[in-house]
């Protein structure tokens, strides 16, 4: 064989590869991307325009944390073809079921209300009004998920992951001096010394990067899918994808508010959307226009995540791939959360603030069990088979999720006591 | 009920074909897959890769009802039935097969898989070579005239699939080679006779099915050298054209064996159309076979009384010998010239002075009767090997003897 | 509607029935950390009464 045979031989293969996991992405990345979502964004604003480049470190260690944890999920799925919901009910009975579904259920919709509230503020500064952007955005989940196809849900969700990329241009925009980005952002350092406030941002990264809700939605849609174990190494490489992908827009997120907003106390990405919009027109659009992407994103895939799940306990059929005459239980509850979260927004003189602080409470109560339940699932051996944990699996994964509970756990204390930390 | 109209395709030609249910488009032809039975592969089913990510269709090869040079039709309704994917360790050209790296026999690369020829025979699908001809590749990227370029002006690089091994147990995707059972340096001649070995393993269809993809000039060497069972199926099977084509460029004689053992009414028909001049030599030779073995024969060969000892014989042998045809057998006679025994040569140096010749002799003597042929005399010499076999009447009286080496000239094969 | 709410209380009785029992075998170490888990849950609520305790007054 001469060289250009054997060069076509190796692109033929590399080429079948990308093909073949063309076919399996979807769950992967838009569970990750979706995990930027408004909440998301605002934390990221915020830690740039707090400390600049300077935990930029920190970010990218959030990529092996982010996809070991969603990788088992990917394992569970695939070798049982059962969401989570009913894996922690078969799993652990109907006490643990029905906490974790409750919780789900709580924290899914507070979350949604979330989203509500990064879109219409991102919307407000286009001038369009909160009412039009709640119906809007109603509709189109209503059109995204009628068609009745798994395949159309998930390449429409791909799209908006994609949108998501706009913080990229929007960084290079704001002309951020690299060597600088590289100097201070990739030493690992803790600016001003380990104090109170810095460790509130860095459990609130974490925090955002690890939700309850996407475990159960990326273990669902792997079973909505149909992957099979065959499948198994393509949706961790697809996991993987959207963790450096989901981590790389946080860094771009934080490069361009470190760069114009360094040294600014920010409270919300919309805010710091309008400021940004002061020194450069087109980056605050990007920021606005990327916030309401995330938004959107988050709540195609929050709403989901919880009509899965009680489509998995109550067996009513939960698939996309039915029509809604076939799942009306199904879509009759993803229209409800999806609803009510949207008018809670529209309440005159809601308690907006204080629903986002609670969010970050309630989801440290779900957030522990989950993932203690996940480890415990992915180790039992009768189940699993040869997709069982393996025990250095089982040591980064533990150590992950021990940290995460406790870093979670303290800042979910810290918002309900935010003394606690500012000494 | 199927209907192809092509007989023969390259894989690459016929993927992403549209499919249709009856009239419904249903999607495009995305991969076959193929079972291996003994050592041609044949088509079991096709896979249909929809759009939109609906699944795609495992449909089988006997609900095809048209190959056209567009589109594939099949006899099926509901598509709903046949949603599933391949069965696990199925082969599948496509993934399986294309772009593999091709082994020979010591694992030496030869080549990448460019592309597989299919060829359609008796209402089944056959794999029959694999082709790693630059130019098929250029005209899978769509490089059409540069691919008719490249094919004037270089040698088609393409080599049968009866020498490809059996294909390995977990070939997949990214696993596995396509290994040939030859070598590197021999691919592109490889021994008419080891050829017609194989063929003569396969069955039927599957045998014509590769036969028919062997250049003329291999597929007339191989064709002499394959059993005649197996020669009368091959040619009653194909074109009358090929066989004449195939039979013209054998010599005269090798000819005259193969149509000998073909019905009359087909050797005549072949006959009429190879050239006028080798198809006069041919039947003329055609024509011996017929005559009777009389003319074969021979006076000059030695008889002897079974009295005679074996020292006396010895020692005069050089004078009984001399101007004999054949010298390695006595005969051992009476008076009335019946034919009492043989003695080999051998046997006689090796025995006892003393003996007589009576004593030596097999008395069971193999002979031919003086109205059989030619031909029936090549076979009884196929049969025994012996050098040279006495003609015998009724009454067991010698009436001469027919020699190998006579009829050798005539008759070139007699293996 | 009262028709309906006995169907759910029926529907969540099945349920409570066909999970009854947890299917994972119960170790040491799972029955450690589901041990461990309610301590923290436990805890958590307290916190959130405490601070639900502060903010009335």
């Amino acid at each position: 064989m001469n060289f250009f045979s054997k060069l076509y031989y190796r692109f033929r293969k590399m080429w079948k590869a990308i093909r073949l996991y063309l076919i399996i992405a979807g769950p992967g990345i838009v569970v990750m991307v979706a995990d930027n979502d408004a909440g998301g964004i605002t934390t990221y604003a915020a830690t740039g325009a707090k400390y600049g480049y300077s935990l930029i470190w920190f970010l990218l260690i959030l990529i092996p944390v982010a996809y070991y944890v969603q990788e088992m999920t990917v394992r569970l799925g695939a070798v049982t073809k059962r969401g989570h919901a009913e894996a922690i009910f078969d799993g652990f009975g109907a006490f643990w079921g029905w906490f974790s579904l409750i919780d789900l259920m709580i924290v899914d919709w507070l979350t949604l209300v979330t989203e509500f509230i990064g879109m219409t503020s991102a919307l407000a500064i286009f001038g369009v009004p909160p009412w039009l952007t709640v119906l809007g955005v109603c509709a189109l989940l209503a059109v995204i998920v009628l068609n009745g196809r798994y395949w159309t849900w998930e390449k429409i969700a791909l799209l908006f992951c994609a949108l998501n990329l706009i913080y990229i241009p929007g960084a290079f925009m704001v002309h951020p001096s690299v060597s600088d980005i590289f100097r201070e952002g990739f030493v690992p350092n803790f600016p001003g010394g380990m104090n109170g406030e810095l460790f509130f941002f860095l459990m609130a990264n974490i925090g955002t990067t690890i939700a309850p809700w996407m475990l159960f939605f990326q273990q669902s849609a792997v079973v909505d899918k149909g992957m099979l174990e065959k499948d198994i190494p393509w949706g961790k490489f697809d996991t993987l994808l959207g963790s450096a992908l989901t981590i790389l827009v946080a860094v771009f997120i934080v490069i361009v508010t470190g760069t114009v907003l360094k040294g600014v106390d920010i409270d919300s990405a919309s805010q710091a959307a309008e400021l940004l919009m002061k020194s450069n027109h087109w980056v605050g659009t990007f920021m606005a226009i990327g916030l309401f992407d995330a938004g959107l994103l988050g709540a195609i895939c929050i709403s989901l995540a919880s009509s899965w799940a009680f489509g998995e306990i109550f067996g009513w059929a939960h698939s996309l791939n039915q029509k809604i005459k076939e799942a009306r239980w199904f879509y009759a509850s993803y229209f409800f959360t999806l609803i009510t979260a949207g008018l809670v927004v529209l309440i005159p003189g809601a308690p907006l603030i204080l629903i986002t602080l609670f969010v970050q409470v309630i989801a440290v109560t779900l957030l522990p069990a989950a993932l203690v339940f996940l480890i415990l699932l992915l180790n039992d051996r009768r189940t699993m088979g040869e997709y069982c944990n393996k025990p250095w699996q089982n040591w980064v994964g533990g150590f992950i999720v021990l940290s995460i509970v406790v870093l979670s756990s303290l800042y979910g204390i810290s918002v309900m006591f935010p003394s606690l930390f500012q000494s | 009920m199927i209907a192809v109209l092509e007989h023969k395709f390259f894989l690459s030609e016929i993927l992403g074909r549209k499919v249709f249910l009856k009239n419904q488009r249903i999607g495009r032809l995305s991969d076959l897959v193929i079972i291996e039975t003994g050592k041609v592969p044949e088509v079991s089913h096709l896979v249909v890769g929809r759009s939109y990510g609906y699944p795609s269709l495992l449909l089988p090869w006997d609900k095809v009802s048209l190959i056209s040079n567009t589109e594939i039709v099949f006899d099926i309704v509901e598509p709903y039935d046949y949603e599933r994917p391949p069965p696990e360790g199925s082969i599948l050209l496509k993934d399986h097969i294309l772009d593999k790296k091709i082994l020979d026999m010591d694992d030496h690369e030869v080549e990448v898989v460019y592309d597989v020829k299919l060829v359609y025979q008796s209402g089944k699908l056959y794999v029959s070579e694999v082709d790693f001809s630059r130019h098929r590749l250029l005209r899978r990227m769509g490089l059409k005239k540069l691919a008719n370029w490249m094919a004037d002006h270089s040698e088609d690089a393409t080599v049968s699939w009866m020498y490809v091994q059996t294909l390995p147990e977990h070939i997949g995707t990214f696993k596995g080679h396509v290994k040939l059972s030859v070598l590197k340096e021999n691919i592109r001649d490889i021994h008419p006779v080891d050829l017609a070995d194989i063929l003569e393993e396969l069955d039927g269809d599957q045998r014509l099915a590769v036969f028919n993809e062997i250049d003329p000039e291999h597929a007339s060497d191989t064709l002499e050298e394959v059993e005649p069972r197996v020669q009368r199926e091959l040619i009653n099977a194909m074109k009358k054209e090929r066989a004449a084509q195939l039979i013209n460029a054998m010599s005269p004689a090798q000819a005259a064996d193969i149509l000998a053992i073909l019905p009359t009414a087909e050797a005549d028909e072949i006959l009429m159309l190879i050239d006028k001049e080798s198809a006069t030599k041919v039947q003329k030779i055609i024509d011996q076979h017929d005559e009777n073995i009389m003319l074969f024969t021979t006076q000059k060969y030695m008889k002897m009384p079974a009295a005679m000892p074996a020292k006396d014989f010895m020692a005069d042998y050089r004078k009984f010998a001399r101007g004999m045809d054949v010298i390695m057998y006595v005969y051992v006679s009476d008076g009335n010239d019946t034919l009492q025994g043989v003695v080999d040569l051998r046997e006689l140096l090796a025995a006892e002075p003393e003996r007589t010749l009576g004593e030596i002799m097999m008395d069971n003597v193999i002979s031919l009767n003086p109205d059989e042929s030619l031909s029936d005399a090549v076979e009884i010499f196929c049969r025994y090997s012996f050098r040279a076999i006495p003609v015998t009447d009724s009454e067991e009286r010698l009436l001469g003897v027919v020699s190998y080496h006579d009829i050798k000239g005539i008759k070139p094969r007699l293996d | 509607m009262s028709n309906s709410l006995m169907r759910l209380v029926r529907k969540i009785g099945e349920i409570n029935h066909r999970y009854r029992t947890p299917r994972i075998a119960m170790s040491s170490g799972v029955k450690i950390s589901l041990m461990a888990l309610r301590f923290y849950l436990l805890f958590l609520v307290s916190v959130m009464v405490y601070k639900f305790v502060l903010l009335l007054k």
